[in-house]
């Protein structure tokens, strides 16, 4: 029998993956190490090799030799040479420049050849960091460290940062025997912190919603046994935190502090807002609640959903580059594009796994994907075809017979949890109007959310209506059918993160409705936001309004 | 050793050892194999003594009058060494073409500029495994040929295809495609050989790379421009060595249609690809994918969303996704909502406007009226309606006149129907050349004429014994002339052993009263034995070694 070897090497450094075969798992497991997962739907998966991926491959101790011989091991095709030069030379490259400790307020930047030096002398983005110490070395200020390798990384050159992260003060997280962690939240963990050694204990961890990211960063904290700050996008988010810290683990509620708009309690492990750190009294003051970083004590910091991490927040990160990182998200995918600077700034991927293998393993809820299709009221017609683009957007999404459809949506499902997901505030309170069900949008207070989230969650009410404040970190384990009646255009990521609030795994399955108004802009934008998720192997079924009519 | 007498005719020692006569078979003789197996004309190459000698040991025979290679043959042919060293080839890129036709199909090319498009990165992206200039020589030089051929037509807005004629050139084989890049008028089945041979050819020097195509004119009774194989990828080099490219011409294999609709295949594409679906690489893997866009192409060419459907699945390996027929159903809504037709207006009076009106035989023909007096008229049945307003008695209407509509041309289509074939060559031989069990045979016997038998591959096993030869003493002297000078005429090999123990074997030549054999000059006096030998003995000159004999 052939060997068989299910990896297709392409020219351009992608590689496709044939799920099938029967060494699919090893291979995957081989590749991982050095490339992306780009996506992952039902057959084949592709991954990408990119400088970056190399470069964080080789700084936690592969070799040029090993990756090539791991793909020719498994590549079914020969291997371009270009992309073997490209593996070898990207190799080669790191360790041109690399970055130890000097004294207390410096770094030493090292160049392999003075050449590289006048190089970097001539690129201001970088140079203005640099303090000539010889031929081929600099002097750089320890709080530039983040914003010097974002910007060399940026430009193709690779810092290897051998200067080992502070361990910070010690404090013992023990885990609760009440729940055993499964095994890819251990793998991902692992994957983290590596040998412990220069290069490791700092990275973003990508796993489906729904799939326990909090119960991974808990794993990493145990591990590390430092002062952790966790950083949430929203309070709701910092309550689930602290809910599932008290249940995961031996501390108790005077141990685990709440920094928020609310309160204002610091701990040895503190969860706050990315919004009350990025607080500031006006456009032109500094950020004053940024010392927090710099004054815990900590040893490690979980950004969560760091695909929503603001702008400030990737600046304070780049200083704290000595302390031990984690991003989670279930999907890295900005729409500004920065998730490089994620990468450079908070830590590389680390992990990654197709949504459907956990889905398949029963560890998020198997979910159907829906688009309802209805046509525009004849009386917005003419308002449509006249309208601008965004316009032409707003109209479709705001469709009246979104009503009607939506109804037939909530009979067919009369005993499960819904969520009724919007953008627009106007069309959610005709839906409230319409329907009578509570409301939770970004003015509503904290502690009227939470009293809604927690009367969803005990069952005492079935539908929420919600605006995008619920689009992520919201945890409501119950929810069973996500109606989404308008989004914010093509964001690939809202939508996947709008699935995630019904992934938790539970008896029945899951249904994500969504609800578009057909040969509108509605429809372009729906195909792209659907974009992401397809390409995780979910299938959206199409189906008209009228097939929910009886 | 038994000291039987065996035939020469080699089929005793086939059905004993038959691997071992095929391990016995030198790298010369596999490579006449090789180049007999490749030939258009065989004949050509089986004049030779070592053909002669490969027809003895039952590698070739002749069935239906025709050369053919026979089963056991087959296990000694091997592309190399006869067209180059083992080098690395990469993937030729096989979607080319389909990328191509897809490109004017989706009316992508407007008159005057379409080179600009071909030309640009979008496009040249699309083949990372091949230079980008290259790339773009290639499409431009590639729709010059294809509206040379009438496969395109400039219609004075756009490039369009005709459908028939694209179908035919993509019913060729790839190397017949390539053979129409040429201008030259050798027959495109000969090209096409040469084309594949060019394929096969590895790891040439630059200065041997004429030589090689020399070989595959002679083999395919056929040349294309040398420049040719190289802009269009057939040919690759780098440092002064030239490598073909791997041209799949195996069936479609590994198509998959993923949920996010994107395409996957390795080897040559299904044949109609370029019309439903848009490319998206092409490179050892050719990806594609369904969109909006490619959809439109489709349904403009007359498919359905049933007939994509059809064709996907006849390809897929996997079944397809569950919402791609509602997804491209939906897109068949949004064409099918509004269409833009071709019409001529067909004026009339009054009272013929009437009678046009009330003519059942044109009601067909009449897509709409314009006012009173004035037909909009289906212009592709031109001929119809104009042939029935004749009957009708109308038959002073004039030729059709303004700048709207041009009538397609009547092409007689000059694309000749796939004849070309690849044969299957394997890279090496199933049982290679064993020079080392040929050293360890040879120094075995000091016997010239087990030696001579063994160098001439029908020793090739320690078991297997020499043959006795009908030998004509030296004594009878004329005897022996008589078989010595019938040889000669006749152009027959001789064996010769001389008194002193020499054994020389293969065509002899008188020169006054000497002999040359084997590239020496004996007396004809000294021979003490004298045989006719079959041509699969080698010229040979072996002299005795010690004292064994015959």
């Amino acid at each position: 029998m052939a060997e068989d070897r299910p990896l297709t090497v392409q020219s351009d450094r992608t590689m496709l993956l044939d799920v099938h075969s029967p060494s699919a798992d090893q291979c995957r497991a081989d590749i991982i190490a050095f490339a992306d997962l780009i996506k992952s739907p039902e057959h084949v998966h592709t991954y990408q090799i990119t400088q970056l991926s190399l470069w964080n491959a080789i700084s936690s101790g592969l070799t040029a030799e090993e990756i090539l011989s791991r793909l020719r091991r498994w590549s079914r095709f020969d291997i371009d040479p270009r992309v073997e030069f490209f593996i070898t030379d990207s190799a080669e490259r790191y360790g041109d420049f690399i970055l130890t400790e000097l004294d207390d307020d410096y770094l030493l930047l090292t160049v392999r050849r003075a050449v590289f030096a006048l190089q970097l002398k001539a690129e201001a983005t970088i140079s203005k960091y640099l303090e000539a110490e010889d031929e081929k070395s600099f002097r750089v200020l320890r709080m530039n460290r983040g914003v010097l390798k974002a910007a060399m990384i940026k430009l193709g050159f690779p810092v290897d940062d051998r200067i080992p992260l502070k361990k910070g003060l010690p404090l013992e997280i023990r885990l609760r025997n009440s729940f055993t962690p499964r095994p890819y939240q251990k793998d991902a963990i692992k994957a983290l912190l590596g040998d412990g050694g220069p290069g490791t204990g700092y990275g973003t961890i990508v796993l489906p919603c729904g799939s326990g990211k909090t119960v991974a960063g808990i794993l990493a904290m145990a591990a590390l046994g430092t002062r952790t700050l966790i950083l949430c996008p929203n309070v709701t988010a910092v309550h689930q935190w602290i809910r599932e810290l008290l249940d995961k683990t031996e501390r108790t509620e005077n141990e685990v502090g709440e920094y928020s708009g609310e309160k204002k309690d610091m701990k040895p492990v503190t969860v706050c807002t990315y919004q009350i750190i990025t607080w500031r009294p006006d456009t032109n003051s500094p950020y004053p609640r940024f010392s927090l970083f710099r004054e815990g004590g900590w040893g490690f910091i979980i950004y969560d959903e760091v695909h929503m991490l603001p702008a400030p927040v990737f600046r304070i990160t780049a200083e704290l580059q000595a302390i031990h990182r984690l991003g989670l998200t279930a999907t890295l995918v900005r729409e500004d594009g920065r998730e490089d600077e994620v990468f450079s700034l908070v830590g590389p991927k680390r992990y990654d796994t197709p949504w459907s293998e956990l889905e398949a393993q029963g560890y998020i809820a198997k979910a159907w994907c829906h688009e309802i299709r209805l046509p525009l009221p004849e009386d917005l017609e003419i308002k449509y075809a006249i309208a601008k683009k965004r316009e032409k957007y707003r109209i479709a999404a705001e469709n009246p017979l979104k009503i009607e459809a939506a109804r037939k949506i909530l009979e067919k499902h009369k005993d499960d949890a819904v969520l009724i997901i919007g953008q627009y505030l106007d069309q959610l309170e005709v839906f409230r109007k319409e329907f009578g069900y509570p409301i939770i949008t970004g003015a509503s207070p904290t502690k009227k959310r939470d009293e809604l989230y927690a009367l969803f969650k005990e069952g005492k009410i079935r539908v929420l209506i919600v605006s995008k404040v619920a689009n992520s970190a919201i945890d409501l384990p119950d929810a069973s059918v996500a109606i989404q009646i308008s989004g914010t255009f093509g964001s690939r990521q809202e939508e996947a993160q709008r699935l995630g609030r019904i992934l938790r795994p539970k008896e029945k399955d899951s249904h994500f409705y969504t609800i578009v108004t057909e040969y509108t802009e509605e429809e372009d934008f729906a195909q792209n936001r659907q974009k992401f998720l397809s390409e995780q192997g979910y299938n959206y079924s199409i189906e008209k309004a009228g097939c929910y009519e009886e | 050793m038994k000291n039987k007498k065996l035939p020469f005719s080699f089929e005793e020692i086939i059905r004993e050892y038959p691997d071992k006569v095929i391990s016995a078979l030198t790298d010369e003789e596999g490579m006449l194999l090789t180049e007999i197996v490749l030939a258009k004309n065989k004949e050509l190459f089986v004049q030779s003594d070592t053909a002669k000698a490969l027809f003895d040991k039952g590698m070739i025979e002749r069935k239906d009058g025709e050369i053919a290679i026979t089963e056991i043959g087959e296990k000694a042919i091997s592309m190399f060494p006869l067209l180059g060293e083992k080098e690395r080839r990469l993937a030729y890129p096989a979607a080319f073409f389909p990328f191509i036709l897809f490109e004017i199909a989706s009316g992508k090319l407007p008159s005057g500029r379409w080179q600009k498009i071909i030309s640009s990165d979008f496009f040249t992206s699309l083949f990372p495994g091949v230079a980008s200039s290259r790339i773009k020589d290639a499409g431009i030089k590639a729709i010059e040929r294809l509206l040379d051929l009438s496969v395109a037509i400039d219609n004075g807005t756009e490039l369009t295809l005709d459908r028939k004629a694209a179908e035919a050139f993509m019913k060729l084989s790839e190397e017949e495609r390539i053979a129409l890049m040429d201008e030259g008028t050798a027959q495109l089945e000969n090209k096409a050989l040469f084309v594949f041979i060019a394929s096969l050819l590895s790891g040439i020097h630059e200065d041997e790379i004429d030589e090689k195509l020399g070989l595959a004119k002679e083999l395919s009774l056929a040349s294309i421009d040398k420049s040719i194989l190289f802009l269009f990828s057939v040919l690759e080099e780098k440092d002064g060595i030239i490598t073909g490219r791997k041209m799949e011409n195996s069936k479609t294999e590994g198509f998959t249609v993923s949920s996010d609709f994107s395409i996957t295949y390795r080897g040559s594409a299904p044949e109609d690809i370029y019309l439903y679906a848009e490319p998206v690489l092409s490179d050892a893997t050719s990806e594609w994918k369904l969109t909006r866009l490619s959809m439109k192409t489709a349904f403009s060419s007359g498919f359905t969303p049933e007939s994509v459907k059809q064709q996907l699945s006849f390809n897929s390996k996997f079944l397809l996704p569950e919402t791609l027929l509602p997804r491209i159903s939906g897109w068949y809504e949004s064409w099918n909502a509004l269409k833009a037709e071709r019409a001529i207006i067909l004026r009339a009076d009054e009272r013929n406007a009437r009678i046009i009106d009330a003519l059942p035989t044109l009601k067909m023909h009449i897509l709409g009226k314009i006012g009173e007096n004035a037909f909009i008229m289906d212009p592709e049945t031109e001929e119809l309606w104009r042939r029935a307003l004749q009957n009708a008695g109308f038959d002073m209407l004039g030729t059709t006149t303004g700048p709207l509509f041009k009538k397609k041309a009547e092409r007689n289509f000059p694309l000749p129907p796939r004849q070309f074939n690849a044969p299957e060559i394997p890279e090496e031989r199933k049982i290679p050349f064993d020079r080392a069990e040929r050293e360890r045979l040879l120094s075995s016997t000091a016997d010239p004429w087990r030696r001579i038998l063994i160098k001439s591959g029908i020793i090739a096993d320690e078991s297997i014994p020499s043959p006795l030869l009908d030998t004509v003493n030296g004594l009878y002297y004329q005897e022996k002339m008589r078989l010595i000078n019938h040889a000669i005429a006749e152009k027959q090999k001789l064996y010769l052993e001389f008194v002193d123990g020499t054994v020389l074997t293969g065509l002899a030549e008188k020169e006054e009263d000497n002999l040359i054999i084997a590239g020496k000059e004996a007396e004809a006096d000294k021979v003490w034995k004298a045989a006719v030998l079959p041509f699969s003995v080698i010229d040979s000159a072996e002299p005795l070694l010690d004292s064994d004999t015959l």
